[in-house]
């Protein structure tokens, strides 16, 4: 009965191809007038999916475009905050100078993790990444004269002009739209192509003319650069930076979020954020043990409906079983 | 030295496998334009012999030369640009892309559009797919996906894609693996017009004697790791050796 | 130094569980350290049964690491046997969301606080072994993880069980071609592997204070072991979690966080130029 219903969304869903575009329409306008018709906290709310929507979309352009799962992206989010915060806390730097160089910081790190680990088979890369999410959250805690350790690093303010919710919402909402724009161009290029290719058959991507280790260290960096664009963000929304934003169960939310919204669609992770956040704060009502109920989810998610809302099998390219 | 018509020239090319000597000092001339044939008992040498020579991988000792470059060793994508393609014995497109992305992706990372970061993909250089799809004669399948196709068209899909490279040297591994003999037909009448149209040089594996015989211009025949014998179709069939450990009592 | 050996012990008794089923069947177990948390959640309860202390903690290091075993074996044919023919994401998938499901449990069960284990009297205290102190509690799992480790390589090496197991995780579909039923013999793996972690956490629970969350760096950690000391092997997680516990310790001189970098390092510079570990084999 249940494959019976998946069959039948699913062809709902092939008949309506003005549906996407349509909703995609209707979630930019939505979003353009949410401070005008909803309260403080949800616009709070509207900027938390928002920031959560570009480091899930830079994810999964690694995981649904080019085959790659990180387990470790929170580390390039942490160093993005990280950077952004102590640019203007530590250093001084005008907040426009601070939220524009720590994505290269984020960059940076990606880079050289990158190097090392994208050379490894798929299971190694997963640890790697993993691995040095740790490294990033560990030195945030511990490096308690920098990083102000568990007591977080705080005022980490924006610009005046900034400072209101509703001001600060639309700032994220516009380097939001113009990182996710920009990502799309990028996966719907030559580029991209080569990318699809990469995670369809590695072996045959390079057998075609493709450096398959350039192309991976490169969509790499560039998802680091934007989870660093999203820590950055972060960081002046929260005003503050604490380690959590480096632990690896803060790399746990972009593949929650791609899992449940879809991976091989463009604005699945999109989807699926709006989905966890408004999800959580259901739950945080009734419930502290969110944490539990996201863990049941994914499982239920992975086992029961791999396709996700918006419909594609993650699993088909990660390979039958050897 | 390589003569001016000879596109590759391998000498003595080895590789083990712990103690298994797979490939034992092989020597493989090929003239341009020609249509070579490569047979043997043993599938796996076949196999392993292009992987040594195209970049999958790595040899343990010879020499490789293409168009009188080295290319010992190198790896497969930087081989695909000087002009050396091939086919995978298993299929191996791309199932989740159409046809038409299939071999727009293959010309895009031989022509150098790989690494264009701007630019709309989709329609891009249409032209020339096209022609490479109907050359193969899979232009009604453009837009249909990989995985839908049936075997056989798969198996035309995997020749486009190492077309799109534009090739001075194609290398067909066991192109038509799983076909019927009607369908294996087609197949070799289909590579031999397109290796004469394009100016190609052809070195295909093989296990249907048929195919061999009709479409092979020369013959490599390997045992047991290294070249018994090579020469021209009717040589090699009365040849006493692959009679005797080959083509068995069939002769 | 104590604690650096301490620290090498569990990791062997967490890594090398995990090191088989990853190498027999491509499983990353990514919710393996949860095992060793229950575990030591189990032990806390059990202290609190109304026998002796020392009876409670000898009903502990026998009963936790078959209950977990036994949640080893529902997660296993209940949850990834209907996984695995999807690869491996899905795999790592459902047991990143195990993870938190246990933390969680643990958490319902018994609270976010932190938690301190009831010690019997033999375990208060200290002794003094001529040159190096350590403290009772401690003596458990110096003294139990070798002979565990000994016993672990006795059924690897000396058990018709054990070599199937080798023989797994070298061919799988060989060794299932030859008749064995490897998802039965994957199962009861897995189960084992799970109650050496329940049995590491039963250990070293004296020695530590308890909460949900503690599984976090540890696994990270593990997995260390595995790669650093080759997959499928018992020796190779041996020699690499001896290696991390030596970190560790050396890293407590200077500063704690140096150990993650270390071993980090350690991790990279092993994957670029020996992938295959310690012990493992070249693929």
């Amino acid at each position: 009965m249940l494959s019976a219903t998946k069959k039948r969304f699913a062809a709902a869903k092939q008949n309506a191809s003005w549906l996407q575009p349509a909703l995609l329409a209707g979630l930019a306008i939505f979003s353009l007038i949410v401070p005008l018709i909803l309260g403080t906290f949800n616009v709070f709310l509207a900027t938390e999916i928002l920031i959560l929507a570009l480091f899930s979309v830079s994810f999964n352009m690694l995981l649904g475009y080019t085959g790659m799962v990180s387990f470790g992206q929170a580390a390039y989010y942490g160093l993005g905050a990280y950077a952004a915060g102590l640019f203007v806390t530590r250093m001084g730097l005008p907040m426009p100078l601070a939220f524009a160089l720590a994505p290269f910081v984020a960059a940076v790190g990606a880079a050289l993790v990158g190097a090392i680990a994208v050379r490894r088979a798929h299971a190694y890369f997963i640890m790697l990444t993993l691995a040095f999410g740790q490294i990033v959250y560990a030195i945030a805690l511990s490096w308690y004269s920098v990083t102000g350790g568990d007591n977080g690093l705080l005022g980490v303010r924006p610009i005046p002009l900034l400072s209101s919710p509703t001001n600060y919402y639309y700032f994220v909402l516009v380097v939001v739209v113009i990182c996710l724009y920009a990502m799309y161009r990028l996966v719907n290029s030559p580029f991209g192509s080569g990318l699809k290719a990469i995670r369809e058959n590695p072996l045959r991507a390079e057998a075609i003319g493709i450096n398959v280790l350039l192309h991976r260290w490169v969509i790499f960096i560039i998802a680091g650069f934007f989870s660093g664009v999203a820590g950055a963000l972060l960081a002046f929304f929260q005003r503050s930076i604490f380690p959590d934003a480096a632990l690896f169960t803060k790399s746990f939310d972009p593949l929650v979020t791609t899992v449940l919204g879809g991976v091989g669609n463009f604005f699945g992770p999109v989807v699926g954020s709006i989905f966890l956040v408004l999800l959580e704060r259901f739950v945080v009502r009734f419930t502290e043990h969110w944490l539990l109920v996201v863990g049941g989810l994914v499982i239920i998610v992975v086992i029961g409906f791999s396709r996700g809302i918006t419909g594609f099998d993650i699993s088909r390219f990660f390979g039958r079983r050897r | 030295m390589t003569t001016d018509s000879e596109i590759l020239k391998v000498q003595s090319l080895q590789k083990h496998f712990g103690g298994l000597k797979a490939v034992d000092g092989v020597d493989l001339n090929v003239p341009k334009g020609e249509i070579r044939a490569i047979i043997g008992p043993t599938g796996a040498v076949k196999t392993t012999l292009f992987n040594l020579i195209t970049g999958q991988i790595k040899p343990d000792s010879g020499n490789v030369s293409f168009h009188g470059n080295d290319i010992f060793a190198k790896p497969a994508y930087a081989l695909c640009r000087m002009g050396l393609a091939r086919t995978f014995q298993i299929t191996s497109v791309f199932l989740d892309l159409t046809a038409f992305e299939n071999v727009q992706t293959a010309w895009f990372a031989r022509h150098g559009n790989i690494s264009n970061f701007f630019s709309k993909a989709k329609g891009l250089l249409s032209d020339d797919v096209d022609s490479i799809l109907e050359s193969v004669g899979l232009q009604e399948h453009a837009h249909r996906q990989a995985k839908v196709l049936p075997y056989g068209d798969r198996r035309r899909l995997e020749v486009a894609i190492a077309l799109a490279a534009e090739p001075s040297l194609l290398f067909l591994d066991e192109p038509t693996a799983g076909m019927s003999i009607q369908e294996r037909m087609n197949m070799m009448a289909m590579v031999k017009d397109i290796a004469k149209a394009r100016g190609l040089s052809v070195v295909f594996t093989e296990h249907d004697m048929d195919v061999v015989f009709g479409t092979a211009e020369k013959i490599t025949v390997m045992h047991q790791g290294t070249v018994l014998i090579e020469g021209d179709p009717d040589d090699v069939r009365a040849n006493e050796d692959v009679r005797r450990v080959y083509l068995g009592s069939r002769g | 130094m104590s604690s650096g050996l301490i620290k090498a012990m569990l990791l062997f008794l967490i890594a090398s569980g995990l090191s088989l089923i990853w190498g027999m069947g491509r499983v990353i177990n990514v919710a393996h350290a949860s095992f060793y948390v229950l575990g030591a959640f189990i032990v806390l309860s059990m202290m609190q049964l109304p026998f002796d202390a020392a009876i409670n903690y000898a009903l502990a290091l026998v009963l936790a690491p078959i209950i977990v075993a036994l949640v080893a074996a529902v997660i296993e044919l209940g949850l990834l046997r209907r996984v695995y023919h999807r690869g491996i994401l899905p795999v790592v998938m459902v047991t990143f969301g195990l993870v938190f499901v246990f933390q969680g449990l643990v958490r319902i069960i018994w609270g976010d606080e932190l938690h301190v284990v009831n010690t019997p009297a033999f375990m208060r205290g200290a002794v003094s072994l001529g040159v190096v102190t350590i403290a009772k509690n401690q003596l458990p799992i110096i003294i139990v993880a070798p002979l565990t480790a000994i016993g672990i390589w006795a059924v690897f090496y000396r058990t018709r069980w054990g070599t199937l197991v080798r023989a797994a995780t070298q061919d799988r579909e060989m060794l299932n071609a030859l008749g064995t039923n490897v998802p039965r013999l994957f199962t009861v793996t897995f189960m084992m592997a799970a109650s050496l972690a329940a049995l590491g956490g039963v250990l070293v629970a004296p020695t530590i204070g308890l909460f949900p969350a503690m599984d976090g760096p540890l696994i990270v950690d593990a997995f260390a072991v595995v790669v650093i000391g080759g997959l499928g092997s018992i020796l190779g997680s041996l020699l690499a979690a001896i290696i991390i516990g030596l970190v560790f310790a050396f890293s407590l001189l200077i500063a704690p966080e140096l150990g993650t970098v270390l071993t980090f390092l350690i991790m990279a510079v092993v994957l670029s130029f020996r992938p295959w570990g310690l012990r493992g084999s070249p693929e």
